[in-house]
């Protein structure tokens, strides 16, 4: 009988968490629309959408790789670094599809070589990830010479211009990647593989499951996550920009938190990182309508995250005391 | 007054008495109605088996664990302990086996790490700490310098830093947990040296140790427990080493549990001259289809460290694996399970079973493999296997979703085992499989064990429950300082014969 009851209850716990997430989602928005109208309209929420997807598709990419108690917050220089060899590469003459596909591989490449560092010589991820960042962004630079560098196409501009159904295209690619997390996460092998390396690496390990193997793989993943985001980039500016990224971890990883993943691992979803990216989201062009200096932007962000992090804490040491 | 006057002899008599001291965990009775006193300037040894009790008596008198029932006198004064620290003011200090030294300060720092001296100005005084520490450290016999850096004595060394901070504390009774398990022959001399001139300045002291000739040589008195009650209390000169071993193992096991005779097949599994570090020395042995074999060892024997090695958690440093006649080179889990090895680790709740997820996503978490085609997870294939084992095993749980840390220590253990049955493994590591679980699940896991070798499964196991070993395995193989020392055929031995093997 008694312990019915407590599951019963743990149960309702975890589902009025998201819930929770929504309803804070849904006063924000309120709020936003009250304060300025120009906030609802469909010319805001399209531009909203469109700045969303950089942050949405990172912040997915990074969701199975936490779940999994890695953590990488380089792909921001990734993104700058990446966008910036296309454009140089593009400037000498090489096609189109030539530089997209070595500017991914680099990408890549990147979020392989920080998988096999921490996995191998058991490091601590974000002091790795640290490094690579400040090297990426320093290599950024030097090719760039600290000027951003065009790189306009008709393709490109295509991609970043049109609009299907009044969905800007760009947002189709964020869609895209949250039904293929989603699937990845709920219904294969590999995410169920994720979430037992998360729930306790060391019985995972012992179940033989390649706990190191499947977190390279996750951050080589991540990699290819920031390739793209560093494509929609280059398309929607129609520049690689060396500082592109710069801005990014705290975003991406406010989302990621907001949304129920600890930096401990074991839990989250796909779910609670879209409505993580959305709340995130929607603070920043909230408070960008209501014409405040962008410095409030980061401050307000910086806040929130911190806001929601102690409550995670909070209600997690009040259930263990329990 | 006649009466005040006999009590005051009375309490003078003992610097120490515990009185029924009774302590239950959720489950366990971890200690039972356990009495022992302890005069000035006495050595009280105290034995026991892993589990018998001892560690949550000193857990106790240091304050570390709450006192529920019964009385602790201290120089016949009543004493509540509500932390280590109170403890540690009534004079009580434990020198626990796992030393607990700063190493990267030196031992005059060490010695005074809680009481730091300082001048008016509130600078350290180097000086004094020195000289007193010298002091100390001479009045002990030892001529450590004050200003070494502790990480550069041995264990010995460090051990007496830690006495000499005990003394400076001024402990009354001072509680030492196998002091002598990590020592060279030397130190050990010289911590017996230690020890007889604490005792000529008054100093009592509790012994805790699994070397039954130490006993003779340090003690006065010894006390013996055994399944959380004191089962034996004698003076160290009326006694023998036969006497305190019947004491600490206790009655005869066999004739509760009877196992049935299986037949055995041929060699599934053969280790030659394994070494891992210093840790595993040149170990070689085989097991058959249909075998039960245990391993024992005391603590620091290696035994553990075996079935890790076995199981690619650590990689071997040398030696071959064979399994049914074939090489196996075993560098990870993932290749032992290829292997059919099923590995039921010693830490369930860290290393068995994770914690946070279902029953089911437990039970397949080893063969996700079969668990669908392709890269799909099927749910319906996992309902059905999951089901059925926990049907099999009779595993007691709301439902396949319930959380596993809901679940009994016993029946958490069933999964784990339930875990390795659904990748039909045939050669199963158990480290204490039966540690900390009910009496009912226990016999449970015996039965589960013996299915297994009708099947012609192998089962090696780690226990160090000596009537545990001898009722539900074949034989025994007995292993000190990461070495084999001995192996008997379980029938033909005893658990006085099996212990004495392990301690000399």
């Amino acid at each position: 009988m008694n312990k019915q009851v407590i599951v019963k209850e743990k149960k309702k716990f975890k589902l009025s968490d998201t819930i929770i997430l929504f309803i804070a989602l849904i006063v924000i928005v309120i709020f936003f629309t009250l304060m300025n109208r120009a906030f609802f309209s469909y010319a805001n929420i399209s531009t909203m959408l469109k700045n969303m997807v950089i942050t949405g598709i990172l912040a997915l990419g990074l969701t199975p790789l936490m779940i999994a108690r890695g953590l990488d917050i380089s792909f921001g220089s990734s993104v700058s670094f990446t966008g910036v060899l296309m454009a140089v590469l593009y400037n000498k003459g090489w096609s189109l599809s030539l530089c997209l596909v070595v500017g991914v591989a680099a990408a890549v490449i990147i979020g392989f070589i920080n998988g096999l560092l921490i996995e191998n010589f058991d490091l601590i991820p974000i002091i790795l990830t640290l490094g690579t960042m400040s090297i990426l962004s320093a290599l950024a630079l030097v090719l760039s010479k600290a000027f951003s560098v065009s790189m306009l196409t008709d393709q490109l501009y295509y991609f970043a211009t049109k609009s299907f159904l009044k969905i800007p295209i760009s947002v189709f690619v964020l869609i895209f990647f949250i039904i293929l997390f989603w699937f990845i996460l709920t219904f294969t092998k590999t995410g169920r593989v994720i979430y037992i390396i998360g729930a306790n690496p060391k019985v995972a390990l012992l179940s033989g499951v390649k706990v190191k193997k499947v977190r390279i793989l996750l951050y080589t993943f991540l990699g290819f996550i920031a390739g793209i985001a560093s494509i929609i980039m280059v398309a929607l500016t129609g520049v690689g920009n060396p500082l592109a990224g710069a801005k990014m971890a705290l975003p991406v990883l406010s989302a990621v938190v907001l949304g129920g993943i600890s930096l401990a691992g074991g839990a989250g979803s796909v779910w609670g990182t879209i409505i993580g990216v959305l709340i995130v989201s929607v603070i920043f062009n909230g408070v960008s309508v209501m014409n405040v200096e962008s410095y409030f932007i980061q401050m307000v962000q910086g806040l929130a995250l911190i806001l929601i992090v102690s409550m995670y804490e909070v209600r997690n040491k009040r259930a263990s005391r329990r | 007054m006649v009466f005040l006057d006999n009590q005051k002899i009375k309490t003078n008599e003992y610097l120490l008495e515990m009185k029924n001291i009774t302590k239950n965990f959720p489950g366990v009775c971890a200690l039972s109605n356990v009495s022992i006193n302890l005069k000035r300037g006495e050595i009280l040894g105290l034995l026991g088996e892993n589990g018998a009790g001892k560690s949550t008596l000193i857990k106790i008198l240091s304050g570390d664990y709450f006192l529920e029932e019964g009385e602790i006198y201290i120089e016949g004064e009543k004493k509540v302990f509500l932390s280590p620290a109170e403890s540690i003011l009534a004079g009580v200090r434990v020198i626990y086996q796992e030393l607990n030294t700063y190493d990267s300060l030196t031992v005059a720092e060490n010695i005074f790490a809680d009481n730091i001296v300082r001048n008016k100005a509130g600078i350290v005084n180097w000086k004094v700490m020195f000289q007193k520490s010298r002091e100390i450290l001479n009045n002990l016999g030892s001529n450590i310098n004050p200003n070494e850096y502790v990480e550069n004595l041995s264990v010995g060394g460090k051990q007496i830093v830690e006495i000499a901070r005990a003394i400076r504390q001024k402990a009354k009774i001072l509680v030492m947990d196998e002091p002598t398990s990590a020592l060279s022959e030397k130190d050990v001399e010289h911590l017996y040296e230690v020890i007889r001139k604490l005792k000529n300045d008054g100093v009592s002291i509790i012994y805790i140790t699994h070397r039954i000739e130490e006993i003779f040589i340090i003690t006065d008195r010894v006390v013996v427990l055994r399944d959380s009650k004191k089962v034996g209390e004698k003076f160290t000169k009326d006694t023998n080493k036969a006497e305190l071993v019947k004491m600490i193992v206790g009655r005869d096991f066999s004739e509760q549990y009877k196992r049935t005779d299986i037949q055995k097949g041929n060699i599934i599994f053969e280790v030659k001259n394994l070494n891992y570090l210093d840790k595993i020395k040149d170990v070689s042995f085989t097991v058959k289809k249909g075998e039960i074999v245990s391993f024992f060892g005391l603590l620091g024997s290696g035994t553990h460290t075996l079935f890790s090695v076995l199981f690619g958690d650590k990689k071997k440093t040398s030696g071959e694996i064979f399994i049914e006649g074939k090489k196996a080179e075993i560098t990870h889990p993932f290749i032992a399970k290829l292997n059919m090895l099923g590995y039921i680790p010693y830490d369930r709740k860290e290393e068995g079973v994770a914690l946070s997820l279902n029953v089911k996503q437990n039970i397949t978490s080893t063969n996700l493999e079969e668990i669908g085609k392709g890269f799909i997870l099927d749910r319906d294939i996992e309902n059905i296997k999951a089901s059925e084992w926990v049907k099999k095993l009779s595993i007691k749980t709301q439902s396949l979703e319930t959380i596993v840390n809901n679940l009994s220590g016993g029946n958490q253990q069933k999964i784990v085992v339930a875990k390795w049955l659904e990748r039909n493994s045939k050669i199963f590591l158990m480290s204490e499989p039966t540690r900390g679980i009910d009496i009912g699940s226990k016999a449970e896991i015996y039965n589960i064990a013996e299915n297994l070798c009708m099947q012609g499964a192998a089962v090696l196991m780690v226990s160090s429950e000596l009537p545990e070993i001898l009722s539900v395995s074949d034989r025994v193989i007995v292993m000190k300082d990461g070495r084999i020392v001995g192996e008997f055929i379980t029938k033909q031995t005893t658990q006085e014969e099996i212990m004495h093997c392990a301690s000399t």
